[in-house]
């Protein structure tokens, strides 16, 4: 990835030198070398202090939704950044305008924790490729299963190119179907076995709103999560399905499987596997893609005039 | 030197569980370790740290203060039952520790938060003692160790099939004795030694010397801009942690009956200073970002004369962007030297 790296930090310079955009938003190095974090280039010098490799684990796209209040915002996006920052466009949140994209095909972000599971000691540098990952540490480089390398939100991925780049680095690879095979596991569950999946889930809950905060379909400028009309701030068991079926019913068949949300939480709660049971019944119900491709129609988010069960204005009783 | 099987923890915590005691274990979930009240399932061995700290156990995430029934004008209130007595088994002593910390907040001073007070005196703290570090650890870095007996009540060191107990408090030993015919004796070197040999590469990397006074000089430096950028203003950090105290109070009402409870609130929320009115005194990022650190680095030094974090490395694991207090602590080094 050096050569796009080199690519990257040359169109960052130059942007930010034009004056096209205020601030570059890509990744700098972090405190550990194998965690690099989100990082604001804002002047050209700083756009060689850009980096990008497989460990690069954060989503993007949310972070334009405060940057462009200044000015507009280039940044680097992959398959996931691109479909968030499509939902903060199909959302009205950002102006196609404001940003300059600059797309890289992913094949998948290395969790340095599970490759070094994997590998028995810390992992200096990886490749992705195919079904493999290849892992560098200090005595070895050995490949390994995709699987045991890289981060859930990626295993399920299947959108590496994002569609909205303004310049592409490197080739473009085709989009595929997400496999949502694993929700069959929970449905088949009978109730009361799944009651008790969910409940044992959602006690772990610390309440701390990563989930909500790194998500790019939670881009509301109020939440009606905050408003204690809403939801009651205890952490008992009902409000914590309370907050969770709201969160997740709030991104139904607009959640574009970024799937920061899971990453994100500390409590190892599978948001992930929620969301794609949503998911997948918009796909069976409507027949809408999976995940939801912004600017494609909304069966939950729009109301259509022919709509065979009609407007209740008001709604009826109370 | 005392020596308790391994193999006898399970019938020890029955008994202390018998006593009529809240038994808390470590238990596997799902592969997230977390505390839970103990019945007797598995209890995790190989974690470093639960998801939940003590914290969960004497400052819960939600607690009610006071219930209360009636109109505005014949209002029956009434305090809950106090807390039931409690045995934590498993903690770290970074967390051990941390409730030492939060002790000098509740329980210091002119004021005394009873609900705390309460739950303190009747919680006993069974901590097993270190004998590696994670990835993420540092304890050592902020004045602990990994066998370090600090707001234990009993510390419980590894060795080969059990158990050296310690006391360090009347609390721990009563409740070893519970297990007195369980417990052997054995010859065995001092078990703290095991501590100092500890490999934690993570601490090494952190210096704190003089920082607090730095900070203080430095209040408006603009490195704050550059840190508090990729923050995304979520509450992980500050729920995870064992140290961050900070809760709210609010009613929950049905009707003619009601409850006021407490619960765990975050500085990083941006409405956690909101007032009634519209101000908000820490309306940015860099704001929030920079009390938070400020807490544990500068103001908590001066008030109590320790740093307000015990290094037990939650913050570095659970943080989404990598905004954590060894980062941070680095991120300063490089710009105030």
């Amino acid at each position: 990835m050096s050569d796009i790296q080199a690519r990257l930090r040359e169109i960052a310079r130059r942007l930010l030198t034009e004056g096209h955009v205020r601030v570059f938003i890509g990744f700098g190095p972090g405190f550990e070398a194998n965690r690099p974090v989100p990082f604001f280039a804002a002047d050209p010098d700083a756009a060689d202090r850009l980096l990008l490799d497989e460990f690069c684990a954060a989503g993007l796209a949310r972070y334009v939704l405060e940057e462009v209040r200044e000015g507009p915002v280039g940044l680097v996006a992959r398959g996931c950044d691109g479909l968030g920052l499509e939902r903060l466009l199909a959302d009205h949140r950002v102006a196609r305008e404001q940003l300059y994209v600059v797309g890289v095909s992913c094949r998948g972000v290395v969790d340095p924790d599970r490759a070094c599971a994997a590998a028995g000691e810390e992992v200096r540098a990886a490749r992705v490729n195919g079904e493999t990952v290849t892992l560098i540490t200090p005595t070895a480089e050995r490949s390994f299963p995709r699987s045991a390398c890289l981060l859930d939100k990626c295993l399920r991925c299947q959108d590496p190119t994002p569609r909205i780049a303004d310049v592409l680095l490197g080739e473009a690879i085709p989009p595929g179907e997400r496999d949502l095979a694993h929700v069959d596991a929970v449905e088949r569950m009978p109730s009361d076995e799944r009651y008790r999946f969910w409940a044992r889930q959602f006690e772990r809950c610390l309440r701390c709103l990563a989930c909500r905060q790194v998500c790019p379909a939670c881009n509301c400028v109020s939440c009606s999560l905050d408003r204690p009309e809403w939801l009651e701030r205890g952490t008992g068991l009902a409000e914590q399905f309370m907050f969770h079926f709201t969160r997740a019913y709030h991104v139904a068949g607009r959640c574009v499987a970024c799937g920061e949300c899971e990453r994100a939480c500390p409590a190892g709660i599978p948001l992930g596997l929620l969301n794609d049971k949503f998911m997948k019944d918009l796909r069976d119900l409507f027949g809408v893609a999976a995940p939801h491709r912004p600017g494609d129609v909304e069966p939950l988010g729009k109301f259509c005039p022919d709509d065979p069960e009609g407007w209740h204005e008001g709604g009826e009783g109370t | 030197m005392r020596f308790l099987p391994a193999t006898a923890l399970p019938r020890w915590l029955e008994r202390l569980r018998g006593d009529g005691a809240t038994v808390w274990a470590p238990v596997d979930e799902d592969g997230v370790v977390v505390l839970r009240p103990w019945e007797g399932q598995p209890i995790a061995s190989r974690y470093v740290n639960p998801l939940n700290s003590l914290k969960d156990v004497l400052l819960p995430r939600t607690e009610t203060i006071l219930e209360f029934e009636g109109r505005p004008t014949d209002l029956a209130v009434r305090e809950p039952a106090p807390p039931q007595s409690q045995v934590v088994f498993g903690t770290r002593p970074c967390d051990a520790a941390a409730m030492e910390l939060n002790d000098r907040v509740f329980l210091e001073g002119t004021f005394v938060d009873e609900g705390f007070r309460r739950r303190r005196e009747t919680t006993t703290v069974l901590t097993v003692a270190c004998t590696v570090a994670g990835p993420h650890c540092f304890c050592r870095a902020v004045g602990g160790s990994p066998t370090a007996p600090r707001g234990s009540d009993l510390v419980l060191h590894p060795v080969e099939n059990g158990y050296l107990p310690e006391a360090p408090t009347s609390r721990g030993e009563k409740a070893l004795r519970a297990a007195s015919d369980l417990v052997e004796d054995v010859e065995h070197p001092d078990p703290r030694e095991a501590g100092r040999t500890v490999a934690m590469p993570l601490a090494e990397r952190i210096a704190l010397d003089g920082l607090a006074a730095r900070l203080r000089d430095h209040f408006e430096h603009p490195c704050w801009d550059a840190i508090s950028r990729r923050c995304h203003s979520c509450g992980l950090c500050t729920f995870v942690c064992p140290t961050c105290y900070c809760f709210a109070v609010f009613d929950s009402l049905r009707v003619t009956r009601g409850r006021r409870q407490r619960g765990w609130d975050s500085c990083q929320f941006k409405d956690f200073l909101l007032m009634a009115g519209g101000h908000n005194p820490r309306p940015t990022r860099k704001h929030r970002v920079r009390q938070r650190f400020l807490h544990k680095l500068c103001y908590f030094p001066e008030a109590y004369g320790e740093y307000q974090c015990v290094g037990c490395g939650r913050c570095v694991a659970g943080c989404p962007v990598g905004l954590h207090l060894p980062a941070v602590v680095d991120e300063l080094g490089e710009v105030l030297g």
